[in-house]
């Protein structure tokens, strides 16, 4: 069971919004440092950071319907609610390491990007996914 | 058909508390479904229909009142036994069709069997029978959202048939449908409780669903009677 709703978040979240923000993302991330110096990446961190935020809560936000119909679909398929809090645990992650990937790969190797960032990243996701349920 | 009963409740009451008071959904519903019947469950909305489904489905659990469906007391099972209930034994149907609409329609299908750990092999064989069974064949990679009410109606059937289960539930099956659609979901109905065994329980206040059921019965303010068709008719436009 845990297998099967671990393969289900994984296709949601490469179908999802949040393949398309990271790949945006990349590509600006690219183009930015490719003009700037690099004096300039350690000022606008805090701004890159501020926005990966927002593309995070914006994608689960745009792609809540497409979460709330697969958790239907689960229950009613059989999962039982250790598996659905699964599942949202994984489809959380899996979105923040998608929108967190860009950055490590563009951020680490100058050493700008906190060390930190990505565990925040990661701990902090299914608590903002559970805050965006909520508010729908 | 045997007379062996697969679906059994004894005076379920529930009751929903809203910020305005209470609500009781269900005032004392028993109901008896014997093995291989098709019957109907009429009644105009907000009787109580819908949470009757969900409690038979282990979705959700009675206030006071026995449930026991293929054998198993639902008030016995804990999370785990009411998942593995719906997963095997009893499927719903729910009106907007509960379909994954980012996985395509043979995934939506595969599902029941990914969790019930069926091999690949034997779950793509299963999925391709039953999308050939629902004329759903060439619509195995769209998605929900690319498919007609009455081709997601019958994807939402296909997956609750995936594992074979005893009952099936259908809430308003054909709520969202044209006359001619309405009909073939009926139609589909009728096939399935006849090939396969299938015990179902439609639930509608559409009153072309007498046509196709054994027996009926009325809810009206939560208190459930069986009636002639010709009286079900009566209540379903109420």
């Amino acid at each position: 069971m845990y297998v099967g709703v671990g393969v289900v978040a994984l296709k949601l979240v490469l179908r999802g919004r949040a393949v398309r923000y990271a790949a945006l993302a990349g590509a600006l991330l690219a183009l930015f440092m490719a003009v700037s110096p690099s004096q300039a990446y350690r000022a606008l961190i805090p701004l890159v950071l501020a926005l990966e935020n927002l593309a995070y809560i914006s994608s689960v936000y745009a792609d809540r319907s497409s979460l709330l119909s697969a958790a239907e679909g689960l229950v009613l398929s059989g999962a039982n609610r250790r598996a659905l809090l699964l599942f949202r645990a994984l489809y959380s992650g899996l979105v923040r390491i998608a929108l967190t990937l860009p950055l490590v790969i563009a951020l680490v190797p100058v050493g700008v990007l906190p060390p930190l960032y990505m565990l925040y990243a990661l701990g902090s996701s299914p608590l903002l996914l559970y805050v965006v349920e909520r508010r729908v | 058909m045997s007379g062996e009963v697969v679906v059994w409740t004894y005076d379920l009451w529930k009751v929903y508390r809203t910020p305005h008071g209470t609500v009781s959904a269900l005032k004392g519903v028993s109901l008896s479904v014997r093995r291989g019947e098709i019957v109907g469950i009429h009644g105009p909305s907000g009787s109580g229909k819908t949470t009757l489904l969900k409690i038979l489905a282990g979705l959700e659990r009675p206030d006071r009142g026995e449930v026991v469906v293929d054998g198993y007391d639902l008030n016995q099972l804990d999370d785990n036994g009411l998942a593995m209930l719906r997963n095997t034994v009893v499927s719903l149907i729910p009106q907007d069709y509960g379909l994954i609409e980012d996985l395509t329609v043979f995934e939506n299908i595969e599902l029941p069997l990914l969790l019930a750990k069926v091999p690949r092999e034997e779950r793509r064989s299963r999925v391709m029978e039953l999308i050939d069974y629902m004329g759903l064949r060439g619509r195995e990679r769209a998605r929900p959202r690319q498919l007609s009410g009455g081709e997601r109606q019958r994807v939402a059937i296909a997956r609750a048939l995936a594992n074979t289960p005893s009952v099936l539930l259908a809430d308003e099956p054909t709520a969202n449908l044209d006359y001619e659609n309405a009909i073939r979901v009926l139609e589909l109905f009728k096939r399935v409780n006849k090939d396969f065994g299938t015990t179902i329980v439609i639930v509608s206040h559409d009153p072309r669903v007498l046509r196709y059921v054994e027996r009926s019965f009325i809810i009206r303010d939560g208190v459930l009677k069986e009636v002639p068709p010709q009286e079900a008719l009566g209540s379903s436009s109420a």
